[in-house]
């Protein structure tokens, strides 16, 4: 256990300082009064019950009996307000960790993202903010609660009897040993048949997802072989721990009588001068038993404590990558915005200089006019798009909208006005209606409008709910077109003045694909356009070509003066006519 | 289904007694303390004469604990045997019952539907039937002999006291578990749907970004996170009510045995020694009655597993011999289809729509059409993975429903489209678990395949681990041609390669379409794809559209007819069409 790890537990622990008080207090109730039991019985005994009365002064055994009552309602009821507040307060904890974790994720830059992957930050969300919930429930609702009960009970027995209390806790090292080492063997074991369990569960989802394969080979002899193979391992796991797990409770059993014969052997021979009246050797015993509980507990909890503290590290690793952070708040707001972009020997790497994507690239698209961006996979093409809308930040150079800087442009008005098409757009699992709005407020009216526009009406219309219908998860059930048409729709409702493309490179149907095309030329026409273009029908019509060769513009001009300068543009147009023979 | 769940059982009818005579016995031990430490106190009244009196009890106490050690073990492990081999058989029976189901039955059961079948269903089943064997016995072996013990032993009125608060807990308790199971679900419901948002958001960052909606997005997701923490909120309410309910019940036992047990110790009705005995047996319900509401609502979720499995145990299964067949004589590859139509259950478009068709042994086919065309349907029912009338396919001269199924796969080899690899080494993928082929013809089968090379290469060849977390990920164009591998090693007298070639080069795919011409002379071959180029050379080629047979013939003919065969001959090497990088 690292010291930062406590830090950053204290830290998440901190708003809390009140309620964590208060419920140290109230369990330090419920302690009294669980050592308060067993001494009512002691007194009910050695007072009346030995001596023959019912009454001794104004109190009565029965009277005793309704304290004990009192005390067992009173301390089951604070124990209660307790347990439940404390897990609200872990609750509370998780919650805001979690929103936390959510709005940095959605804050933090695309550097970040493309270190981190998608999975990696979907397990830190949701399961390692989950086991420190059980630490902040477990740690203060049952381990606090545990030791001061420990203590409350140590310290009454050392009060009644030190010499006895000391004499009887010689069994606690043995609590201790014995528990602890039985639950590291459990655990151990356990381990070795979760991994085992992971094996079969893989083979079934394998088997399960080649079901076609296995009855067109003919092969469910072998298949059953292998997964009773599987089963058997598993079995005979399982069959180890349960042999472990019962040895525990059997073992505590045992010390509990040795500590009772302890107590028993001391007092009927009076050793140390040790001389007890009935009552309070029966308390004595209560008290004993009442130890062993707590301490197994806190033993037992022990591994969860550790698995939340390694990810309570987990989950910092990642917000304390604050640098990661993207600036929302400064900067100008566009208003009105033309749509001139300029790059000005733009200088452009991924890792701070040690490879350069883009070598002083400079070019100036005024507003209105379409550029197509070509050349091979890794010459800097999608890095342009991603730079305009600062995704990424440049180290060299200056880009310029309108002839203001982008890095001196509020973030969120620059990716406003740039409308983007990505190679592969991301359909969400919401109605269509909610994926053309995304996150504008927009009538339905003008999602329609979009949808038209876009040239999905056709495709909109022959779904059962129309806009209405809900896509699956990541719109799987619609084609790579019918996703690129959404995202045209998309484009059209948010309607900015810039307007970027990556082309798809999968195969679009014929028909879908001329669909496409049309919402090219109208979003095109009066919007500055950027295209990475793949397809020659999109490269032959737009006002400026921009060749890129590793990182560097080689070339520039429409599609005929490209040809007739016969430079890498048209080695590239020719080349590619010759592979079609 | 009950005949399954039956026959397991019985296999356990030792292992039941077993458990039940020790879980008695453990019983019968667990309640000897109490009176043995009630002694003890009568004893101590007069403890200079009773000494030797209170050791022997001290003895027979130790004792009685090394005892509980002695007869627990042989129930747990046996529980455990029973419910771990319970678990072991009905999931191999399962998988048995899976591997035999008919491809119409198994196509309406989703992978992760069966998958939770198996670890969540049959998990249900196990815990209850633990809980029933190792609780719910000891709950009435408990109940039964402490009731007996406090009757016959101490006082029947004072039992029936105290018995009172605990039948009323019980009740309360089994209604409050009620709410804890509903609140549980509800919770585990908002855990979900926390969770796909969350992986829905990481995944679509880019397009979020783009369009500026972390702030959208936030606030959707603390929506979401605000819902699950109610839920969760509610749980631990509803879990604390049970474990407050439980233990103010006992307190009040504790507090009535104290007030009216104390008068019958004066009264001079029982001694102190019982009294404290009583207070013991108390102690030992605690348990049984923590057990029960577990078990009423651990039975509810069972019995829907148990529905829910028995439903799949009773799906019809392919009547396929799992003997070797290799001696088996393979038929011949004349296929004969005649006015053959099919459409998938519970589908109102027809799959495949009167087809007529021949192939002479040592023809090729080729099979031309898009997605959702027929083609892959039309090959399932050439392996009969789906049922088929009678006079409609006929191979080498038999009724394809006269043909043993076995023979029949043996000797159609099938190659599917989703070039499914197993997690195993390279040799177990092609000869697809079977010892009956050495290295050396698996080596050659993948020579032929054009794979050999590049896996040669790998340290440790065919034995290389595919898949899984430390196996090697082997390229689309690879797994391609390890499937294809699997055909130049069966050796059958049909082959259909079922679009398995478009992830290769135009260099490796022409030597590999060679060698298949030169394998399959004198047997049938099927070639199925999207391009072209792949079939033209086949001596028949049929093109399939929404399951109707539109045009057939050869190469010549088809593209001499000018329909939908020759339009996708010269869309596929037009030139418009092509990507330029």
């Amino acid at each position: 256990m690292k010291n930062k790890t406590i830090a950053r537990v204290l830290e998440l622990a901190k708003p809390h300082k009140k309620t964590i008080i208060i419920t140290s207090i109230l369990s330090l109730m419920i302690g009294i009064g669980e050592i308060a039991k067993p001494y009512l019985l002691e007194v009910a005994i050695d007072e009346y019950i030995s001596k023959g009365v019912f009454q001794k002064g104004t109190m009565t055994v029965s009277m005793i009996g309704v304290i004990y009552i009192t005390i067992v309602l009173l301390g089951n009821i604070i124990d209660f307000i307790t347990t439940t507040t404390v897990n609200m307060m872990g609750e509370e904890v998780i919650y805001s960790l979690r929103n936390r974790l959510f709005k940095f994720s959605q804050n933090t830059n695309a550097t970040f993202h493309d270190k981190t992957s998608s999975g990696k930050l979907f397990v830190r969300i949701t399961n390692d903010v989950e086991d420190i919930s059980t630490l902040f429930k477990d740690i203060v609702a049952t381990i606090m609660k545990d030791i001061i009960l420990i203590f409350a009970i140590a310290g009454i027995m050392l009060y009644f009897n030190w010499k006895l209390g000391l004499l009887t806790f010689i069994v606690v090292p043995f609590i201790i040993l014995f528990s602890y080492t039985l639950t590291t063997i459990l655990h151990k074991q356990y381990d070795v048949s979760k991994a085992i369990r992971t094996n079969l569960n893989t083979f079934l989802a394998e088997t399960i997802y080649g079901a076609k394969i296995i009855k067109v080979f003919n092969i469910q002899k072998e298949k059953q072989t292998e997964c009773e193979e599987y089963t058997n391992g598993y079995f005979k796991a399982r069959v180890k721990t349960g042999i472990i797990e019962g040895l525990l409770p059997a073992l505590m059993t045992i010390l509990e009588k040795i500590g009772i014969a302890i107590i028993v052997v001391t007092c009927t021979n009076h050793l140390f001068g040790i001389s007890l009246e009935v009552g309070f050797i029966y308390a004595f015993i209560t008290y004993m038993t009442q130890l062993f509980e707590p301490i197994t507990r806190i033993i037992e909890n022990i591994e969860t404590v550790q698995e939340a503290f390694v990810s309570i590290d987990k989950i910092y690793d990642i917000l304390d990558q604050k640098d990661a952070l993207e600036d929302f708040e400064s900067g100008v707001k566009l208003k009105d915005v033309k749509g001139k972009i300029e790059f000005k020997h733009v200088w452009f790497s991924y890792d701070d200089g040690e490879n350069w994507i883009l070598k002083d690239v400079s070019f100036t698209i005024n507003p209105g006019e379409s550029i197509a961006l070509v050349g091979k996979t890794g010459s800097g093409k999608t890095t342009i798009t991603n730079l305009i809308n600062r995704f990424y930040e440049i180290q060299k150079g200056e880009i310029l909208i309108d002839g203001v800087n982008i890095r001196d442009i509020n973030l969120r008005s620059l990716r406003k006005n740039i409308g983007i098409i990505l190679q592969d757009p991301f359909i969400f699992a919401k109605s269509i209606k909610d994926n053309i709005k995304l996150f504008e407020n927009l009538d339905d009216m003008e999602v329609e409008e979009a949808i038209e526009l876009a040239s999905a009406d056709e495709f909109v219309n022959s779904l059962p709910n129309g806009m209405e219908q809900i896509a699956n998860e990541r719109g799987n059930s619609y084609s790579e077109g019918q996703k690129q048409l959404i995202a045209f729709a998309r484009v059209f409702a948010n309607n900015p003045n810039i307007f970027v493309l990556d082309e798809a490179t999968a195969n679009i149907d014929t028909y879908t694909e001329s669909l496409i095309q049309k919402s090219i030329d109208r979003l095109s026409a009066n919007k500055t356009s950027i295209f990475i273009a793949h397809r020659l029908s999109t490269i032959i019509n737009v006002d400026k070509i921009i060749v890129l060769d590793n990182g560097s513009i080689v070339e520039e001009g429409n599609h005929e003066a490209l040809l007739q300068t016969d430079g890498y543009y048209a080695k590239l147009y020719n080349a590619y006519y010759e592979s079609l023979g | 289904m009950k005949k399954i769940v039956i026959s397991i059982l019985k296999k356990y009818k030792v292992q039941f007694i077993i458990v039940w005579t020790f879980i008695a016995i453990n019983m019968y031990l667990l309640t000897i303390p109490p009176q043995i430490i009630g002694n003890i106190v009568d004893l101590l009244y007069d403890l200079e004469g009773n000494r030797e009196f209170i050791l022997r009890e001290v003895f027979w106490l130790v004792l009685a604990s090394f005892g509980l050690l002695v007869a627990r073990l042989p129930w747990r492990y046996t529980a455990t045997i029973i419910t771990r081999g319970f678990e072991k058989d009905i999931k191999n029976k399962l998988f048995d019952q899976f591997m035999k189901i008919k491809m119409v039955n198994l196509q309406n059961i989703k992978n992760g539907e069966f998958m939770s079948y198996f670890t969540k269903d049959i998990g249900e089943m196990r815990v209850f039937l633990y809980r029933a064997v190792a609780l719910g016995s000891r709950v009435v072996a408990i109940l039964l002999i402490v009731t007996y013990r406090m009757m016959s032993g101490v006082n029947m009125k004072l039992t029936l006291m105290t018995m009172c608060p605990i039948i009323v807990t019980t009740f309360l308790v089994v209604k409050i578990k009620d709410y804890v199971e509903k609140s549980f679900k509800k919770s585990q419901q908002y855990y979900t749907t926390m969770s796909e948002f969350v992986q829905e958001s990481t995944d679509s960052i880019k397009t979020t970004k783009a369009y500026s909606g972390e702030m959208s997005q936030l606030k959707e997701f603390i929506k979401r996170n605000k819902c699950l923490r109610q839920a969760n909120n509610a749980v631990d309410v509803h879990s604390t009510l049970l474990s407050t309910c439980i233990n103010i019940c006992f307190g009040l036992c504790y507090g009535i045995s104290l007030i009216y047990g104390s008068h019958l110790v004066l009264d001079g009705t029982i001694t102190t020694g019982e009294f404290i005995a009583f207070n013991g047996y108390i102690g030992l319900f605690v348990n049984p009655v923590s057990w029960i509401p577990g078990l009423i609502s651990r039975f509810k979720r069972a019995q829907i597993s148990y529905h829910r499995l028995e439903k799949v145990f009773v799906l019809e299964r392919e009547k396929v011999s799992t003997k070797s067949l290799k001696s088996d004589r393979l038929i011949s590859g004349d296929i004969v289809i005649r006015d053959l139509t099919y459409n998938y259950s519970q589908n109102i478009e027809v799959a495949l729509n009167h087809i007529n068709l021949e192939i002479k042994e040592g023809e090729t086919l080729g099979v031309i059409g898009t997605i959702g065309s027929g083609k892959t349907t039309l090959m399932n029912l050439l392996l009969k993975l789906y049922p088929v009338p009678d006079g409609k396919i006929t191979i080498g001269g038999k009724d394809i429903n006269e043909i043993p199924l076995g023979i029949l796969r043996k000797s159609v080899c099938y190659i599917t489209q989703d070039a499914f690899l197993f997690s195993s080494t390279l040799k177990d993928n092609i000869s697809l678990f079977r010892d009956d082929y050495g290295d050396d013809e698996i080596i050659e089968s993948m020579k032929n395949a054009v794979i050999f090379d590049e896996i040669d290469e790998m340290e440790k060849g065919i034995y290389t681990q595919i898949g899984g977390s430390n196996g090697v990920n082997l390229s689309g164009g690879q797994k391609q041609r390890v499937v294809v591998s699997r055909a130049f090693l069966q050796k059958s007298n049909i082959v259909i390669f079922d679009d398995t070639f478009c992830a290769l080069d135009n260099r490796t795919e022409e030597a590999l379409l060679k060698n298949i011409k030169e394998m399959t002379k004198g047997k049938t071959c099927i070639i199925i794809s999207n391009r072209i180029s792949d079939v033209k050379d086949a001596d028949k080629i049929i093109v399939l559209d929404e399951g109707n047979m539109i045009e057939a013939g050869n190469h010549e003919t088809l593209i001499n007819r000018k329909g939908l065969y020759s339009k996708l001959y010269f869309q596929q090497s037009s030139k418009e069409e092509a990507i330029i990088d």
